[in-house]
């Protein structure tokens, strides 16, 4: 088509003579011989060879090949295979850059890494920096890696003389989706670049090539967004909701049953060698609910006091026994006072039914040789139980706790691979 | 959205759930724990007064 063809250029290369073919000429500084892999100085009247790359490497992305972006076609100009510089082993990460054009919009690059895809704009703009930190569109960006980046291969036409091994400065901070990229070349020659990532499936379908033909992502992308976006948070606001609902209910729960009706209030007298149970007359309770059994001494002296009450149904003969202790101790050490211990304790009966009751009460003590204890036991109807508070709580706070976990794993993937943490 | 509508569904239930013990008076965990106080063995005491193996 004569669309395609205008600012296409040919002509042999100077190493070995086979054909070069310019696709934006008058744009591209330099191109990549396809058979001997020298770089060729493009506007060099007698194409001048600068330098030339070894070896070859298998592209995921035949070069030409135009694809549909921001709305436009692009058309695929040259391949670039870039890895760490000083890292020792160059093979152990390595990354490819696709460098795409469009005659009205300019240049795009297309970076693979690990099979995860970046849409790579070159922006013009100065993102403000701060500490492992830039802000661009009032967006703020993390530092997430900085190193040196060099080119180990390279085919096709690009807008620079490119030379083999040739390295930049780089500094990625990232803002899932986005990236932001600074490569600088000592101080005076810096870029920034903006990358969005795409899906494989998206980058599949902009170039209408298989799914199948794209390597599958491994790991976490450093700009991957996360696959819970902003669930966790709006799962945790839900959950607030509905457990500050929840307080409010105990609450109104506490005030129906805080101040419930005394039944009973009965004293006794303890003395050493008491073995016998102690009847209390007998109460009513009115509704089935809650019932509190108040133990109180009066003078308890660095001792124990302990009941063995036995609740008793008088109509239906069902009982219902437990314990209840208080202790007290005080003393003195290296000149300070010190107490500890109540002389009373409460207990609540979570479910009792409606009915005539009365206790059977068994005192015993740690009193020594000592003159009778004075005791009461008091009961009540009522008594404010956060049981069901806590199994609510824990049942609501379940699923929004698991997203978080879940999300909290895959952001530590993602920051695993920075030099920076995930602690900004 | 769809998850995020289970789930308020899911914590209406368990508040009602909730409510539901409150107003009846049923503590499912503080039952659980106080299970114990139960039938104890040994002396007991009768409903006339009388204790007895």
């Amino acid at each position: 088509m004569a669309g395609e063809s205008r600012g296409v250029r040919a002509f042999s290369c100077a190493q070995c003579g086979a054909p070069v073919k310019v696709r934006a000429a008058g744009v591209s500084m330099s191109a990549v011989c396809p058979s001997c892999k020298s770089v060729v100085d493009v506007n060099d009247p007698n194409h001048k060879v600068l330098s030339a790359f070894q070896g070859a490497w298998k592209k995921t992305i035949p070069l030409g090949l135009r694809g549909r972006f921001e709305g436009v076609s692009f058309e695929l100009l040259a391949f670039l295979v870039r890895a760490p510089e000083g890292d020792g082993d160059e093979s152990a990460f390595q990354w490819e850059e696709y460098l795409l054009f469009h005659p009205l919009k300019g240049y795009r690059w297309l970076v693979q890494a690990q099979g995860h895809w970046s849409w790579v704009t070159p922006t013009k703009r100065q993102p403000q920096l701060g500490a492992r930190a830039a802000t661009l569109d009032d967006r703020r960006f993390r530092l997430f890696h900085k190193g040196k980046a060099k080119v180990l291969y390279a085919e096709g036409e690009l807008y620079w003389r490119v030379r083999a091994g040739e390295s930049v400065d780089v500094d990625d901070y990232v803002a899932p989706p986005l990236m932001l990229s600074r490569e600088a070349i000592g101080t005076s020659e810096v870029t920034w670049s903006r990358g969005a990532y795409m899906a494989r499936e998206a980058v599949a379908a902009a170039l209408n090539l298989d799914l199948a033909a794209l390597p599958r992502p491994l790991g976490v992308a450093p700009h991957q967004p996360s696959p819970y976006g902003d669930r966790p948070r709006r799962l945790l606001r839900l959950a607030a909701l509905l457990a500050l609902a929840l307080f409010v209910l105990q609450v109104g729960s506490c005030v129906r049953h805080v101040g419930g009706q005394e039944l009973l209030s009965d004293g006794g007298v303890h003395r050493q060698g008491d073995v016998e149970p102690h009847f209390t007359p007998e109460f009513t309770l009115q509704d089935a609910g809650p019932l509190t059994i108040r133990l109180s001494v009066d003078i308890l002296d660095n001792s124990w006091f302990e009941v063995g009450v036995v609740l008793i149904d008088v109509d239906k003969g069902t009982q219902r026994a437990f314990e209840l202790g208080v202790e007290s101790y005080h003393g003195i050490e290296d000149g300070e006072a010190w107490q500890e211990g109540s002389k009373a304790k409460s207990r609540i009966l979570p479910h009792v039914p409606a009915g005539r009751y009365k206790l059977a009460v068994t005192p015993s003590s740690g009193l020594t040789g000592g003159g009778p204890t004075g005791y009461v036991v008091a009961v009540a109807s009522g008594g404010v139980l956060w049981g069901n508070f806590w199994l609510a709580l824990v049942a609501l706070l379940l699923y929004p706790g698991w997203v978080w976990l879940q999300n909290r794993s895959f952001e530590g993937q993602r920051w695993a691979e920075s030099m920076y943490g995930g602690d900004g | 959205m769809v998850k995020d509508l289970a789930y308020l569904i899911y914590g209406l239930v368990v508040l009602g759930m909730a409510a539901c013990g409150e107003i009846r008076g049923v503590h499912p965990v503080a039952t659980w724990l106080d299970g114990d106080v139960w039938d104890p063995e040994g002396n007991r005491p009768t409903a006339a007064g009388v204790w007895h193996k």
